[in-house]
């Protein structure tokens, strides 16, 4: 491996922020060698080593991607392993997580290993598959979610992303069957009986005069008699697209999904 | 004028004045023996239709051909989006064939807008999704005029499935553009999602009572939409009895309109569901104008056609 | 968007750098002698139509009506015959809204048509003309009045009665005005020419 000398950038992660700065602690130069930071402060000349002038730049993390969509296998027309994994670089991801509904979907160990294979072959980030919960995203039986653990993606995150799994109890096996690895369910909270498929816009005023079918919010009709049961649950304030789920609290044990799928 | 016609608000005051204004000469052409002018000469329509119509693809073709256009119909079966052309393609593929206007009617909201930033001939929307279907306002402002004259101030009462209905959302834009004062009825489920704020804004009310709304400010016009029976199956009502019960045009809601306004004008667009949101006494009673939207419709689509076709070709294209 | 505009001909004001050429005694002169050519050349009223083409030369027409009235006793039918949908220069020009056409009951089928215009020009508002009567029947002979002939004409078209032969250059504006339809005193004038 390489070695790599980063001079002058300010780390997200070190000291308070002060009252005259925006940003977190204070320049330093980084030395990182085999993939590891291996020494921090000022430091002098090194020889042979590649230097990265980050004067004023921000040194962060790698990011996590929880929810990415590669569309690989079956959509490679729309996106590709190769091409998700260019963009999260570019972007300061890490590490993706890829979504199970492709064509087929990531409901076996050996479809789980394909995405991590081909992410590996690309190799500009982890590309780490999630696991369907149900077979063909169906949301009736279970896919082999301990197969998928136990495989060398050993999968953690499982989710029906692009489909609710609607039904209850499946949803408590689920929740269950993934206790002795401790995984976690990711749940596409939309109701397709309050929003069709041919939901495209955010309910209200806007969706009324244009036409458009809508998604409902807890907002968009607050004096509706059908949204008033509702109201116990806490306004999120934020602009997510999709409705919060009947069901939402019993199917929350692991992060819910974040964006469309 | 603009090159297009997508939305009812896309028309000024003027423009909805002189569409009208020679929709009555074209009304005149009509009750001819021989009903054809040169206007349109070498000029070529397509009536793309992507959904079922009878009455508007029909009349905006004799309006076409009254006009001397060429016009052709095209609908989605037997086309090419019936195997799998996008709507992207098929359009292009006819705008590449140097048409003039484009008639279009789909099943999305939006459509026409789309397809008017792909093509150089003028889009015409005959209908798009639950959005607006333009030429409609216009034939029924064309309708209300030629009975009560200038509409400022008149009471228009628009009741039935407005969620679903582009007609609503046209003529809830006309109607505002000639002054009149609107009231529209539905049951909570039949409203469309934000109506408060959009009725605020707009200056339009809404009710959920027809019976109160006849009684306080009884109308000058009482238009009824058709109201889908498959609607039941969605939930939006309980049953046909209910929803008739509650907001259909019955017997003695007709006595109680004429007895508050003799002249009121009873308007649907089309088709009726007679018995459902409109009593057959009401739809042939002579309050009644609903053939005369029909008659209108030709006209109407002819002063469109003419106002947005003829005139100095400033607008690039393929005019020439 | 602009509103379609009217024909700019309905704007009564005139440019006064103009001169007139037809005071309101010479136009009503004029009218008088085309009403006497008319019956003269008809041989009475008998089957006769006055068709004026909006919108001054529907007011000539009825002026005309009304000077044969004076003479001959018999109300002759007028109607309007709007030719804005056959024009040929509709390409050309701001979209103008249509005018209305009002054929006299009856109809036109077998009488005696005659057209009436302010101006006679290049002769194509009269072709349309033709052709708009032939959408609407067939008259037995069609005959052509108007107020000025300012000649210039680009079709083979020439006028039955002519209040005044006046002969202008292409750069130069007849304005016709008339009291009915334009709230002013009858007048012609001519204006522009030597400074385009």
């Amino acid at each position: 491996m390489t070695t790599l000398l980063i001079r002058g950038a300010t780390p997200f992660w070190s000291g308070e922020p002060t009252a005259d700065t925006t940003v977190c602690g204070q320049a330093t130069d980084i030395l990182i060698r085999d993939g590891l930071i291996a020494e921090t402060g000022t430091l002098g000349d090194v020889r042979g080593v590649e230097v990265l002038d980050a004067d004023g730049l921000l040194l962060l993390p790698g990011f996590v991607d929880l929810h990415a969509h590669l569309r690989q296998p079956g959509r490679e027309d729309a996106e590709t392993i190769a091409s998700g994994s260019a963009a999260a670089a570019v972007g300061g991801f890490t590490a993706i997580l890829a979504m199970a509904n492709t064509t087929p979907p990531t409901d076996t160990a050996e479809n789980a290993e394909y995405v991590l294979d081909e992410g590996r072959r690309v190799g500009l980030v982890d590309v780490q598959p999630i696991g369907a919960v149900t077979k063909g995203l169906a949301g009736q039986e279970l896919a082999e979610l301990a197969l998928m653990a136990r495989s060398r993606a050993r999968v953690r995150v499982f989710s029906d992303d692009g489909h609710c799994v609607h039904d209850a109890r499946v949803m408590r096996r689920a929740l269950d069957y993934l206790r002795p690895f401790g995984g976690v369910i990711s749940q596409h909270a939309q109701d397709g009986d309050l929003a069709g498929p041919g939901a495209c816009a955010h309910e209200g005023e806007w969706s009324g005069r244009l036409g458009l079918p809508g998604w409902p919010t807890p907002r968009s009709r607050r004096s509706s008699p059908a949204m008033r049961s509702w109201r116990g649950i806490p306004d999120p304030g934020c602009t997510s697209p999709t409705s919060p789920p009947r069901r939402a609290s019993r199917s929350s044990a692991g992060p819910s999904s974040g964006g469309s799928p | 004028m603009t090159r297009h016609l997508i939305s009812s608000a896309d028309l000024t005051r003027d423009d909805v004045e002189a569409i009208l204004e020679t929709a009555a000469s074209m009304h005149d052409v009509q009750r001819r023996e021989v009903k054809k002018v040169p206007t349109l000469r070498g000029r070529t329509i397509i009536n793309f239709f992507f959904e079922d119509s009878t009455r508007t693809r029909s009349s905006f073709e004799i309006a076409g051909k009254w006009m001397s256009a060429d016009t052709i119909n095209l609908s989605a079966k037997g086309s090419s989006t019936s195997k799998g052309e996008s709507l992207r393609d098929s359009v292009a593929t006819i705008n590449a064939m140097a048409v003039d206007a484009l008639v279009i009617r789909h099943n999305q909201s939006g459509a026409c807008r789309q397809v008017a930033g792909w093509v150089g001939a003028s889009v015409i929307n005959a209908g798009d999704g639950t959005h607006e279907h333009p030429t409609q306002a216009l034939l029924d402002a064309y309708t209300m005029r030629a009975n009560l004259g200038d509409l400022t101030g008149r009471h228009v009462v628009i009741v039935g499935d407005l969620a679903h209905s582009r007609v609503f959302r046209s003529n809830v834009l006309t109607l505002a553009t000639l002054g009149a004062r609107v009231t529209v009825v539905a049951p909570p489920t039949l409203m469309p999602a934000g109506i408060a704020a959009w009725s605020a804004a707009d200056g339009f009310a809404t009710s959920w009572d027809l019976d109160a709304v006849l009684a306080d400010d009884p109308p000058d016009v009482l238009m009824m939409l058709r109201v889908q029976r498959e609607r039941m199956s969605g939930g939006y009502f309980p049953t046909p009895r209910e929803y008739t019960i509650g907001y259909g045009l019955t017997r003695p809601r007709l006595a109680a309109l004429l007895a508050a306004r003799p002249e009121a004008l009873i308007m649907h667009p089309g088709p009726m569901n007679r018995g459902l949101e409109i009593s057959a006494e009401a739809a042939d009673s002579p309050n009644s104008v609903i053939l005369d939207q029909v008659s209108a419709g030709v006209a109407v689509r002819m002063a469109v056609l003419y106002h947005l076709l003829v005139g100095e070709a400033t607008s690039g294209g393929y005019a020439a | 968007m602009a509103p379609s505009t009217r024909p700019e001909t309905t704007d009564p004001s005139l440019d006064p750098s103009g001169r007139t050429v037809m005071g309101a005694g010479d136009i009503s002169r004029a009218l008088r002698r085309i009403a006497h050519e008319i019956l003269e050349h008809n041989k009475g009223a008998q089957d006769l139509i006055l068709l004026g083409i909006p919108s001054r030369g529907v007011e000539l027409a009825h002026r005309l009506a009304a000077l044969i009235a004076d003479v001959e006793g018999t109300e002759v039918p007028v109607g309007e015959l709007d030719i804005t949908m056959h024009r040929d220069d509709l390409r050309h020009q701001p979209t103008r809204t249509p005018m209305k056409t009002v054929i006299p009951a009856g109809g036109i089928d077998g009488k005696v048509v005659v057209l009436v215009d302010d101006v006679l020009y290049s002769g194509r508002t009269i072709r349309a003309a033709l052709d708009a009567l032939t959408d609407l029947g067939r008259p037995r002979a069609v005959r052509l009045a108007v107020l000025v002939d300012r000649g210039h004409r680009e079709l083979p078209i020439r006028a039955d009665h002519v209040g005044k032969n006046l002969p202008t250059a292409h750069s130069e504006k007849v304005q016709v005005r008339l009291s009915g339809h334009d709230g002013i005193a009858d007048v012609v004038n001519i204006a522009g020419g030597e400074s385009r």
